[in-house]
């Protein structure tokens, strides 16, 4: 786990494999960003969860292969957490906050709501 | 603040190995059906199937009902309440009133035995058609058939009930109309009050499920438990049917005869749904349709969700949604989406159809479980919840997503026992049933009577009105409402003439808009007996009703939007009237303001209610000032009405001397000067204005007895002259003819005429 992310894109990658990236539970019209290996690919504000299926925005994202690291940051909370995801194992990445903190899960396979 | 989780799971795993702890359920033994229940697989490892056992019958637990019968005037003592129960054996009877309301239907829910109990007792106390308060208690056995805890919920008014535990004794019987359960409401220094309910059933709760299906879609409202190889080595093998599961939550479930095909092309012509095309579809389709609360749900199987980039979903990622948060009434409808993941099984599942079968049961469970307003097991904390609850997030739940769990979708199945929380079956089976109940909202909003009985084809109608134009009231202005209720059975029909006299079998409530709903308490019920009277098709009869104060205060004092709402029951029908709607203006000034914070009491609201007391002085005081201060104001017409009345003849008043040991009655002279005045101001120099702040009811009403008074007094003419003059506003306003007859025929009496 990296305490902090350099910001910018990662230079000389390859992005050719796509990652899931999913807002799920907790988002109360809350600003919310997202950094893959340092850039911005979510960059939202007012993301609320709709409670119905515990989701509040997902996008498809490119991404180099092997281990990228996510970032995921609610400024006006003072939340942040990052995590190391391999594309190989887990190319789906869940945000969720929980008990006043922001977790990031991985999935193999898509998540799917109800 | 940072934390990682790193499951390497998804939905789609939900095939680890099977764990062998379950609860011990009672099963039906899976046999063959029309449903689409796969093929058993050749799997390996497969649990062995447990014998089922033969179902027991629960001893105690069930929905109990006690009906109150009608008794007037209001009761005086706690026995009162329950002649038949046995309050007045123990030492009840001269307890002191606890509660001024007036109860008319109480139920009970005990929830001892049977499966998963809960060890609670919950109910709920109705005043006609209202809940007054809703009550759960823990309980523990205390001796054979007898249950003992402390009450640890209350919803409602806490004032009306103010116990802190029950007793609850079960009286079983093999006859199901001889099972009772007899509980003892105790508190501290208060005396036992004890009813005694009957057995209705053995369900908590009915509810209706109705089943649609898309054209070429298929409905799977069944599974048979022992077609997948991971499943709890103690789960019995059985065709578990969605009514089944929600009947073991406490639900007596009936489906429609309505289920039906749903014409694709609703969806549009991208064939995909969504939740405006879902809605229109339920409104459409659903054979139970109404925009109001009911115990009755619309599940819908389709093919896929269209797309909602804002926010993330696509057709294959949702599996299913409770798209019904759409107008006032939520919660009615569902939808499961067979062609989303949920219809891909696995990779390297060992039984693949069976997976898939077996996700699409759970997710049709889990939909009408939102509809029942149980949330996600991971959220029961979020939000405002009924209790605090905490979240769940290992619950084996039908509300529990299976690849949330540690160890996935595999270690969840493996485990799961197809049936709810125990947090989730004491809201689904105890919480106050506005929560629960299918399109249900807060507390009386926008709906005053979705508990009342309508006829399908009411005989009598019932119109509440004020006569004014607009229905604006001054600030202060006592509400005065009139009732209409006509015979619109197309034959004669017989009714009680005190109907709209005696308000036991009436309910008023009064809801400030953006505010909650208050009941309409009078301070005093009325004894009347009985007298049938023939409405011929088109008569009606009338009543007036002094709504501005009542035992629960003044429910119209603040400025702002009301409306008032009644319902009368009738031969076991509820006549429900239109809402009307009334405006209070704001004080013109800060003076007015001040006035009003003496205005606003009990005793000027009992003063005004029972046309004045020559005993409550600061009242009279208080009516005086606005008299004088507010001349032209429809209180003063009020105030001088309150004034005058009791100076108009003698007036007897119950005197208590010295430590009030030594009653007497003291008679009071009249003084028909004051009193001339009082009511030649209230009732003639503004007499439209009268008339509009009075109700033509009331108004007609207090003439007469003026008119009398004059005559009485010697002053025949005068009071000819008042008559006349008050028929020609009646007869200007519209009021009947035979109203304005009767003055007129009683003003040729005062003259000496025919």
């Amino acid at each position: 786990v990296a305490d902090d992310v350099p910001e910018g894109p990662t230079v000389g990658a390859e992005r050719n494999q796509t990652l899931t990236i999913a807002l799920q539970d907790g988002f109360t019209d809350d600003a919310v960003t997202v950094r893959v290996d340092g850039e911005t690919v979510i960059d939202r504000a007012s993301v609320r969860t709709d409670q119905r299926i515990g989701l509040a925005y997902a996008e498809d994202v490119p991404a180099a292969g092997g281990v990228v690291t996510v970032e995921a940051r609610v400024p006006a909370r003072d939340l942040r957490a990052t995590a190391d995801v391999d594309l190989r194992t887990g190319a789906h990445v869940g945000i969720s906050v929980l008990d006043g903190e922001l977790v990031i899960t991985t999935s193999a396979t898509p998540f799917g709501y109800v | 603040v940072s934390r990682i989780e790193q499951t390497g799971t998804a939905l789609r795993q939900w095939d680890l190995d099977s764990n062998p702890t379950l609860d011990a359920d009672q099963a039906v033994p899976a046999t063959a059906g029309p449903d689409v229940v796969p093929p058993p697989q050749p799997v390996p490892s497969a649990p062995p199937v447990r014998p089922v056992a033969p179902p027991s019958v629960p001893q105690a637990s069930g929905f109990y009902e006690l009906h109150q019968p009608h008794i007037a005037p209001a009761p005086q003592s706690v026995a009162d309440l329950d002649p038949t129960g046995p309050g007045a054996e123990n030492g009840a009877a001269h307890a002191p009133v606890l509660t001024p309301l007036w109860f008319r239907r109480e139920e009970l829910r005990l929830d001892v035995d049977g499966r998963h109990p809960q060890m609670v007792a919950s109910g709920a106390l109705y005043n006609l058609f209202t809940v007054q308060i809703h009550w759960i208690a823990n309980v523990t056995a205390t001796g054979p058939n007898t249950y003992t805890g402390a009450v640890f919920y209350t919803n409602g008014n806490a004032a009306t009930l103010p116990y802190t535990n029950v007793t609850i004794t079960v009286g079983t019987s093999p006859f199901a109309d001889q099972r009772t359960a007899t509980v003892a409401f105790g508190a501290p220094g208060h005396a036992d009050r004890v009813r005694t309910y009957r057995w209705k059933r053995s369900a908590f709760h009915d509810v209706e499920f109705e089943y649609d299906t898309v054209a070429g879609t298929t409905a799977v409202t069944m599974f048979d438990t022992g077609s997948h190889p991971h499943r709890p080595a103690g789960l019995p093998s059985e065709r578990l049917s969605i009514e089944t599961v929600y009947g073991r939550a406490g639900f007596a479930v009936t489906v429609s005869d309505g289920n039906g095909a749903v014409p694709l092309n609703v969806a549009g012509t991208d064939a995909l749904w969504t939740d405006a095309e879902l809605h229109d579809a339920m409104q459409v389709h659903w054979s139970r349709f109404t925009d109001k609360p009911q115990w009755s749900v619309w599940t819908l199987f389709a093919g896929q969700h269209a797309p909602v980039p804002s926010q993330g979903i696509t057709p294959t990622n949702l599996g299913g949604i409770m798209f019904d948060d759409i107008g006032d009434h939520h919660r009615q409808g569902t939808a499961v989406f067979n062609d989303s993941f949920i219809g891909t099984p696995p990779t390297s599942d060992p039984a693949p159809e069976a997976a898939v079968h077996r996700i699409k049961f759970w997710t049709a469970v889990h939909e009408l479980g939102h509809t029942f307003n149980l949330a996600h097991s991971w959220q029961k904390a979020l939000g405002t919840g009924w209790l605090p609850l905490p979240n769940e997030p290992e619950a084996r739940s039908f509300m529990n997503y299976p690849y949330r769990v540690a160890g996935g979708a595999g270690a969840f199945f493996a485990d799961f026992g197809y049936r709810f929380s125990d947090a989730e079956l004491l809201f689904l089976r105890h919480a106050p049933e506005r929560f629960v109940q299918h399109g249900n909202a807060a507390w009386f909003d926008d709906h005053g009577f979705e508990g009342a009985e309508v006829a399908p084809q009411p005989d009598l109608a019932l119109e509440v009105r004020v006569h004014r134009t607009v229905a604006h009231h001054e600030f202060m202005e006592p509400v005065v409402v009139e009732l209409k209720l006509t015979n619109v059975s197309g034959r004669p029909r017989v009714v009680d003439e005190a109907l709209l006299t005696r308000t036991d079998d009436m309910t008023v409530i009064v809801r400030r808009q953006g505010g909650s709903a208050v009941q309409w308490t009078p301070y005093a019920r009325y004894c009347i007996n009985v007298s049938p009277k023939v409405l011929a098709h088109g008569e009606s009869l009338y009543g007036s009703l002094f709504v501005g104060a009542g035992l629960n205060g003044w429910a119209l004092a603040e400025p702002g939007v009301y409306q008032v709402q009644v319902a009368l029951r009738h031969d076991d029908h509820d006549v429900v009237s239109n809402p009307l709607r009334i405006r209070v203006a704001p004080p013109r000034d800060f003076s007015e303001e001040l006035l009003a914070q003496e205005v606003f009491t009990e005793e000027v609201g009992r003063t005004l209610t029972f046309a004045g007391s020559r005993a409550l002085d600061g009242a009279n005081d208080t009516l005086h000032e606005v008299a004088e201060r507010l001349p032209g104001r429809r209180i003063a017409t009020h105030a001088q009405l309150a004034l005058g009345s009791p100076l108009a003849g003698t007036y007897k008043l119950l005197v208590l001397d010295g430590d009030h040991d030594t009653k007497r009655i003291a008679t009071m002279a009249a003084e028909p000067i004051a009193a001339r005045q009082h009511l030649s101001e209230a009732l003639l120099d503004a007499p439209d204005r009268a008339a509009d702040t009075l109700g033509h009811i009331a108004y007609t009403e207090q003439v007469a007895t003026y008119g009398a008074f004059l005559a009485e007094e010697g002053r025949r003419d005068e009071a000819a002259e008042t008559l006349k003059t008050v028929e020609d506003v009646l007869s200007s306003r519209g009021v009947l003819t035979s109203v304005v007859e009767d003055l007129a025929s009683t003003r040729r009496a005062y003259t000496g005429g025919a």
